[in-house]
């Protein structure tokens, strides 16, 4: 009977002098790794990170701003000063790439190079829209998977840690078992990772031919006429109805792959298209892993730090941080379960895990999968959720508000939790203001001046209500599966395995004090690192004292398999100048 | 080792002026829902009249009473309502003369013993405000899957029973009564001040005032 008695892992010893190749390092959940990683380990061999380069920016460049402005460096800078540009550059070296394109985008003689140094890749890029364009979510879900297994197989010994989610488990009721089910969809049906990933293929293809068919041209040409009218623009003016075909086409293209991945998604048991890749993406890994050693980290659904980089650290709106914002607002009805549980993950929780599993992994005792999540742990309830987010919009709007409406009303307007179809519920609130504005458009012309001034304003109103309702309708729709649709919590026992010898890298998820947490730093941390977004604002801009450049390093070693005479191209930027030496 | 003098401050009455049922209006104005206001609103409008009755003589059932109004509210809400009860009710009200004393006790060596008749939540924000605090004595309320049954746990502060867990606690913690002091103001706090060898009556009710007059104790009165 295997051992699984809790061993102690040294995090330190194991992960000193090696040599990461990191994906999605300027993502959420890759930068604060990324950090830590430099702040904790300085005994790191090197990480390589991988970047794409984006609109005018090179790699080197975002990683620079990344350095710069993220306040989630803000440790390391007040930690090494003007010494931080010398220190970064002797740890990472940014590889421009994407892991999208076989070999990862990156020159042979590169790929080479990297082959034969790596230890360890951490594959933590994807796309975590919930129902993006499929071709999209395909290639940065699945393809780039498949791309990365395939360049950590190449290399001489390197392991894998591949970043997931616990939402793979679809749309399902219960305990979620901590284990890798890719050949059985949630629906209980048999699932062949690969026939599914050529039928998708397929099908995005054929989707993509459809365009040139009869039927779309016809659609996408009344369309332009329709866009033309709209506009007061006479049909004669081709440059602007080309522009518009241009635009339609697009769009056309987009609305059929979001109807595919949504029937695909369906099909099978998913909720949307992110968890149905994510789970094909999983598939995919352990058909084509051969003897790669591997680990898969399913988080759940990762949130504000409890402390590092800084308390209440977060970024970007696709968690808890729209619904939690609703809060805020004179939004009422709540539609949700009052005893499913919300499970959430404190990001720098969910580094320590795969720092753990990582060195685990390395050790060649890790688990094939970890589900890093609370909901067995340390429960919180949607109840419980919506009340502490009631309770911090209160405290804040009454501390903070000039505004005696909302200091002494908003601060009590309590959202109540109701079943999902509550008669007024957002749709029909939706539906209700578009009828009185129509209801409105459609009086007749002659009512007396006063009256008729009346009405436009109450259309007004209602046309904007209805459209603040039915954003909020879509926003609680596609949270549908974490707050009312899906009662299930996830096992998450195998991290419990390893005891890190280093106490600041612990799993420590039931001494989350949850009303500590939402109310004195997520709730804080999203109104500053997050909402301003949601009111078009900037984040506020970290300005370091010491602007942190990236540093030529010594040229490593040319690997014996590069071509003699060969001229490297200087694809690796930053810390090595000199590519594949 | 040596036993050490305490000295006791009863909340009410030599630091704050307003009891338990000001505390339970406030939860009951911020209940969960309007609903649930109302509700708890009219609760509070049935109880004020007996436990401003009982308040003289019956102070544990006047309490008891007051926080029943708690009953269906969660830990969070309870909890963060104090914090807001604290912050915009008490921490101004709190008595400039009480705070000098419980100064002086400090300063003359004195641990310091409080006991409360509000909420843990809001005694326990009452005690960091005034500094180093040994012990805070104050009722809890009693909460099953993280909602308050509207019950309070044993020793329910305000009554005699005071008096007898003072001697407990004393004994448990080698403390000197007989060198020890103790500040309150209201009646059933007699067993309290007798506990002592340094009672004072601080603007003592009825009750209080004529038995510190009979036993000689030191009365004081003060209003801010």
């Amino acid at each position: 009977m295997p051992d699984h008695s809790p061993r102690a892992v040294p995090i330190r010893e194991t992960l000193a002098g090696k040599r990461i190749l990191l994906t999605g390092a300027t993502g959420f959940l890759g930068q604060v790794w990324l950090a830590m990683l430099l702040t904790r380990l300085p005994e790191i061999g090197r990480i390589f990170v991988l970047v794409r380069p984006k609109g005018t920016q090179t790699a080197r460049d975002r990683v620079e701003e990344m350095v710069n402005h993220s306040p989630v460096f803000a440790p390391l800078h007040e930690a090494h000063g003007a010494g931080l540009s010398a220190y970064v550059s002797d740890h990472i070296e940014v590889l421009e790439g994407d892991a999208v394109r076989s070999g990862l985008g990156l020159d042979a003689g590169i790929q080479a190079h990297l082959h034969q140094r790596l230890d360890l890749v951490v594959h933590c890029a994807g796309l975590i829209d919930f129902n993006p364009d499929l071709r999209k979510a395909i290639a940065n879900n699945v393809d780039a998977t498949l791309n990365v297994a395939a360049f950590t197989r190449a290399c001489n010994d390197a392991a894998l840690v591949h970043i997931s989610t616990c939402y793979v488990a679809g749309s399902r009721q219960g305990l979620v078992k901590e284990a890798l089910t890719p050949t059985e969809a949630p629906t209980g049906d048999a699932f062949d990772p690969r026939a599914e990933y050529a039928e998708i293929r397929a099908e995005i293809a054929a989707g993509c031919e459809a365009l040139l068919s009869d039927a779309a041209r016809a659609e996408i040409a009344e369309r332009v006429v329709r866009g033309m009218e709209k506009r007061g623009i006479p049909p004669e003016v081709t440059a602007v109805a080309e522009n518009l075909k241009i635009g339609y086409e697009k769009r056309w293209l987009k609305e059929r792959m979001k109807e595919l991945g949504t029937a695909h998604a369906t099909r099978w048991g998913f909720r949307n298209i992110y968890t149905y890749s994510k789970f094909l993406a999983e598939g995919m890994l352990l058909a084509e892993a051969g003897d790669l050693r591997l680990t898969i980290i399913r988080p759940s659904i990762i949130e504000s730090a409890l402390d590092f980089p800084l308390p209440g650290w977060n970024q970007g709106l696709n968690a808890s941080a729209p619904i939690v914002h609703l809060g805020g607002t004179w939004f009422r009805f709540f539609p949700s379960r009052r005893a499913l549980v919300f499970d959430v993950i404190p990001v720098d929780l969910t580094c320590n895990a795969m720092t753990t599993a990582a060195a685990a992994l390395l050790l060649g005792e890790h688990a094939p999968v970890y589900q890093i999540a609370t909901s067995t742990r340390n429960p919180l309830t949607m109840d419980r959720m919506v009340d502490m987010t009631m309770l911090g919009h209160r405290r804040w709007l009454r501390r903070n508000s000039e505004s005696w409406l909302d200091r002494q009303v908003k601060s009590r307007w309590d959202p109540v939790v109701v079943e999902p179809d509550h008669p007024l519920r957002m749709e029909n609130l939706a539906r209700g203001a578009g009828f009185l504005a129509g209801l409105i458009e459609r009086l007749p012309a002659d009512l007396p001046q006063p009256v008729r001034e009346l009405t436009e304003r109450i259309g007004a109103m209602a046309k904007n209500s209805g459209f603040v309702f039915d954003q909020i309708d879509r926003i609680l729709k596609a949270f549908g599966p974490f707050i009312y649709d899906d009662h299930y919590t996830f096992e998450a026992i195998a991290i419990d395995r390893h005891q890190p010898v280093e106490p600041e890298f612990a799993f420590a998820t039931e001494s989350i004090e949850w009303r500590d947490y939402w109310v004195n730093i997520h709730m804080p941390g999203l109104r500053r690192w997050v909402w301003p977004t949601i009111n078009g604002h900037e984040i506020e801009p970290q300005e370091p004292e010491h602007r942190f450049r990236l540093q030529a390093r010594t040229p490593a070693p040319r690997p014996a398999s590069s071509r003699p005479g060969a001229q490297p191209r200087r694809q690796v930027l930053g810390g090595a100048r000199q590519s594949a030496q | 080792m040596e036993a050490r003098p305490v000295a006791f401050f009863r909340v009410e009455g030599t630091l704050l002026a307003r009891g338990a049922l000001r505390a339970s209006a406030f939860f009951a104005v911020n209940a969960r829902g309007f609903r649930e206001r109302a509700l708890k609103l009219g609760q509070v409008a049935a109880i004020a009249p007996f436990a401003l009755a009982l308040g003289q003589n019956d102070r544990t059932t006047a309490n008891r009473a007051a926080y029943m109004v708690c009953r269906g509210m969660s830990e969070d809400r309870i909890a963060l309502l104090s914090e807001e009860y604290f912050e915009e009710s008490i921490r101004d009200s709190l008595m400039e003369s009480g705070i000098r004393l419980i100064e002086r006790s400090r300063d003359q060596g004195f641990a310091i013993v409080l006991l409360s008749e509000a909420l843990s939540f809001i005694a326990e924000r009452i005690a960091a405000h005034l500094g180093p605090v040994e012990h805070l004595l104050a009722n809890r309320l009693e909460l099953k899957s993280d909602l308050a049954t509207g019950r309070l746990l044993d020793p329910v502060v305000g009554g005699f029973e005071t008096g007898r867990w003072v001697r407990s606690f004393a004994a448990e913690r080698n403390i000197d009564l007989p060198r020890s002091r103790a500040y309150a103001a209201n009646g059933p706090d007699l067993m309290l001040l007798a506990a002592v060898g340094e009672p004072c009556a601080v603007n003592p009710d009825f009750t209080l005032r004529r038995a510190a007059k009979e036993a000689d104790w030191p009365v004081v009165y003060y209003d801010a």
